[in-house]
């Protein structure tokens, strides 16, 4: 059982590799289109912008790789932050981009005259996905974004976290796809165990 | 260092307050229990009870004792049926709990076990003999490590004055040797005394999971690692050997489980003592800073009457607070009556302080500038010279001396 | 809701970690790599590293020690020291680093911030302004690890820091900080009124009440401290206790 991480951007990569080599899972970095065959569990991390993620992803020819493998070949998917952002139709982050389109919604940036944006810092998600979340100390991930996925399609969304009079959906989950707005490889205890779960789950 | 003693300070306390300050200006306590805001992770609700007082409650009833101790039965015949040379090994002070510890694990439960002992240096004569007591009449092989004096005071006087508190090579020691042990002789079982973390929040049922090291770096070692130190005394990391945690990599080689008996059988103090009484002839003995007269609390270490006058004078109480509540959480006692004796006998400066200024070389004066510093808000500074003396141990003068 | 953050502040010099008072006197409080396993285990929300000395000698962080840290700890790690342009962040954002501090250069080339919360996103940059107040009164912005004033007024340094994009803004108090005097209260309050983005207090906290005051009456959204873990008996799980006592929002040490 292999899981391959998405190396297309600076950052958090480091930090999710030695979270899952924290179970001994097998784990590798892909920045090939012809990696993602081998893999299991494919898993999309990411700093930085919208903008930039889609392009780097299109220079190393991995974005139809990508698509392939989830859409079709139903490959599992995990994607973390702006990882579970790219699963959207469009993100008006920097400008106009189109996402994966896995999951119908939009990305918009979080506007909320009373609240202090970006969203950082810990904050409960409350989700009806027992299996994800079985185990948790406290239910407290850290979060770090300025713009957020507004679903259409409902279902799809299996967590949300109250910031003031903002119900952010900080989990999503759709067949093979799974999405986390928070970042659990930065989430202590809970974090792992989340990411311990969701493995379990798409095995 | 010395030098750098100004810089470690700046901020609260003078040496100014009156005795018992702290009681009479009312340190908040919890309504049911006694204990103080000071006492460590300790908060209130609405109510003013405790969350101490709260998980009490919720372990006397919602742990399920025998499930618990079926878990336990099946690790025990596990490790029995590989006859290695040794089945575990149970790291070993000579107090009650891990004496009890000892007793069931080679009497109840019939393992044969390697005794691990770290020597802190101040073990005293009645814990001497109970501890040779204990040996012969269960038989068992003891290492006992004694580590480098000369290092050993300098941790003492660093950990004071870092964090009012020179028990740092004690606490690192106990918990870190014990593991090098099973490690260097591949004995993967280590059987410790009780759960812990009864009268602190510091670790919740659910954390029954959580790795040692963990525990080790969340509460042991006071925020400070062998590698810390190491850059504060100035010296190689090789000379604080004895304290340094096994690496991951080393313990999961091994397969490192630590077992605290106390998350498996229900912990029952006077039960056990009355046991090793009986069973291995154990002694009680007087200590500076409780009720006059024997106990079993606490006794092992010189330093105990001390290590409590510190805590007095940074956190405004002491060894008879934690005394009068523990009866009062057995419905011993009632508060009233617990707040008379707390007013009657906490607060007393120990006659060891002494030995203790001598094995660090500084005088009472420079103690009290370090200790006081170390107040803990909203604890009132309290000024030694206000405080009556203890009575001086029976064993004091049998204990070693540098300046002889 | 999200809750209010407790952020042990690093400060490093040379490969060792520091302490001090006022921004002097310095002395040893650690290993940065030991420490981030120590603040980890305890609970803390996030930890900030900065390194004391970059700045003035035109080096950055050391990116070894970042990647040592981020190793052992599964917290956000903000880093800082030094950081002068985009090439600067992508060292440390690739050696682990969860987000940026920029303090001198932020100061001297204010676009600095507009560069990097574009290139990686506000909440990646927080922007760190060290503040002394002068003899009538007034605050002022200092540099190079409070070496040098600058002339800038403070109130509309912070509004063009918001205004290029700056995701978090950490204020140190350099009359506060190291003493255990408790923090700056007014200044906080004040400041509170134009910072849109969250906010971390920092420097003065010397116990428990500190922060209770810091939480209720100022509204920041979190506290950076120091001396108080590293050279008096606190930490961070006694430290959450008594906050969540006080019914300040804190997650669970």
């Amino acid at each position: 059982m292999k899981i391959g991480i998405v190396n297309y951007s600076i950052g958090n990569v480091g930090s999710v590799y030695s979270a899952f080599k924290f179970y001994k899972y097998d784990t590798l970095l892909i920045d090939k289109p012809g990696a993602l065959a081998d893999v299991n569990i494919i898993v999309l991390a990411g700093v930085g912008n919208f903008t930039t993620a889609i392009s780097r992803l299109k220079a190393l020819n991995l974005w139809d790789a990508i698509n392939e493998e989830v859409l079709n070949k139903k490959k599992p998917v995990l994607g973390i932050c702006l990882g579970m952002q790219l699963f959207a139709d469009i993100s008006y982050e920097n400008g106009e981009n189109k996402g994966f389109g896995w999951i119908k919604g939009k990305v918009v940036r979080m506007d909320c005259e009373s609240l202090r944006i970006p969203h950082i810092g810990w904050d409960e998600v409350k989700s009806s996905d027992d299996k994800l979340f079985k185990g948790m100390r406290n239910n407290f991930f850290y979060f770090m974004h300025s713009y957020h996925f507004v679903l259409e399609d409902n279902d799809a969304n299996i967590a949300t976290t109250n910031y003031g009079d903002l119900k952010i959906c900080s989990a999503v989950k759709k067949d093979n796809i799974v999405g986390v707005q928070f970042h659990p490889e930065k989430s202590q205890g809970d974090g792992l165990r989340f990411l311990k779960n969701t493995v379990e789950a798409m095995l | 260092m010395c030098d750098d003693r100004e810089n470690l300070t700046k901020g609260i306390a003078s040496a100014e307050g009156n005795l018992n300050t702290n009681l009479e200006i009312g340190l908040e306590r919890c309504v049911k229990c006694t204990l103080p805001i000071t006492w460590e992770t300790i908060y209130f609700d609405d109510d003013g009870v405790c969350n101490i007082c709260k998980n009490w409650n919720t372990k006397q009833n919602v742990v399920n004792w025998e499930e618990r101790e079926k878990q336990l039965l099946k690790i025990f015949d596990e490790v029995k049926n590989k006859k290695n040379s040794y089945d575990c090994i149970v790291p070993f002070s000579g107090g009650k709990d891990s004496t009890f510890t000892l007793w069931a694990i080679v009497r109840k439960y019939g393992l044969k076990p390697l005794v691990v002992s770290f020597d802190h240096g101040f073990y005293r004569p009645k814990t001497i003999e109970n501890r040779t007591r204990t040996f012969r009449e269960l038989g068992v092989d003891v290492i006992t490590f004694t580590p480098n004096w000369q290092v050993v005071k300098r941790l003492m006087l660093e950990a004071l004055i870092r964090k009012g508190d020179f028990c740092w090579h004690c606490h690192a020691g106990v918990f870190a040797y014990p593991m090098q042990i099973a490690v260097k002789f591949e004995i993967p079982l280590l059987i410790w005394g009780e759960g812990g973390g009864e009268y602190e929040a510091y670790f919740k049922y659910e954390d029954i999971e959580e790795t040692d090291e963990w525990k080790f770096n969340r509460r042991i070692i006071m925020g400070m690692r062998a590698e810390d130190m190491a850059g504060f005394m100035g010296v190689e990391l090789r000379e604080l050997q004895t304290f340094i945690y096994p690496a991951k990599e080393e313990l999961e080689r091994v397969g490192i489980k630590s077992i605290p008996l106390g998350n498996f059988i229900p912990w029952d103090v006077k039960k056990h003592v009355e046991i090793i009484k009986k069973e291995l002839g154990w002694m009680e003995d007087e200590i500076e800073s409780g009720f006059p007269g024997q106990t079993y609390e606490k006794i092992e270490c010189m330093f105990t009457g001390v290590r409590d006058y510190i805590k007095y004078l940074k956190r405004g109480f002491a060894r008879i607070t934690h005394l009068t509540t523990l009866d009062i959480k057995h419905g011993r006692m009632s508060r009233e009556e617990a707040m008379e004796l707390i007013k009657k006998y906490e607060g007393r400066k120990p006659k060891s302080l002494g030995v203790l200024l001598e094995y660090l070389d500084i005088n009472e004066k420079e103690f009290n500038e370090i200790v006081l510093r170390h107040l803990i808000p909203p604890a009132k500074p309290i000024n030694p010279k206000t405080l009556l003396e203890g009575n001086k141990l029976w064993d004091q003068d049998l204990w070693f001396r540098e300046n002889k | 809701m999200i809750s209010r953050r407790i952020i042990p502040l690093f400060l490093l010099r040379g490969n060792r970690l520091v302490k001090g008072t006022n921004f002097k006197d310095f002395v040893d409080v650690g290993d940065p790599i030991s420490q981030a396993m120590i603040y980890d285990a305890q609970g803390a929300d996030e930890i900030i590293v900065v390194d004391v000395e970059a700045s003035a000698k035109g080096k950055i962080i050391n990116t070894k020690i970042i990647n040592g840290m981020i190793n052992k700890c599964r917290l956000p790690i903000g880093v800082g020291g030094g950081i002068k342009n985009i090439e600067d962040a992508k060292e440390c954002f690739n050696a682990g680093a969860d987000k940026i501090v920029i303090n001198t250069h932020a100061v001297l080339r204010p676009n600095l911030i507009k560069e990097l919360a574009d290139e990686f996103g506000s909440q990646s940059v927080v922007v760190s302004v060290d503040i002394k107040k002068n003899k009538k009164g007034n605050y002022e912005i200092y540099v190079f690890s409070g070496k040098q004033k600058v002339d800038n007024d403070i109130y509309s340094y912070i509004a063009k820091v918001i205004k290029c994009g700056a995701g978090e803004i950490l204020i140190t108090s350099i009359d506060k900080e190291g003493t255990l005097l408790g923090f700056d209260y007014e200044l906080y309050a004040k400041l509170r009124e134009i910072i849109p983005v969250p906010m971390i207090a920092s420097g003065g906290a010397g116990c428990y009440d500190d922060m209770v005051e810091l939480f209720k009456e100022t509204d920041s959204d979190a506290c950076a401290i120091g001396k108080m873990l590293f050279l008096r008996d606190y930490d961070i799980v006694r430290i959450k206790s008594y906050l969540r006592g006080r019914k300040v929002s804190v997650r669970e040490a």
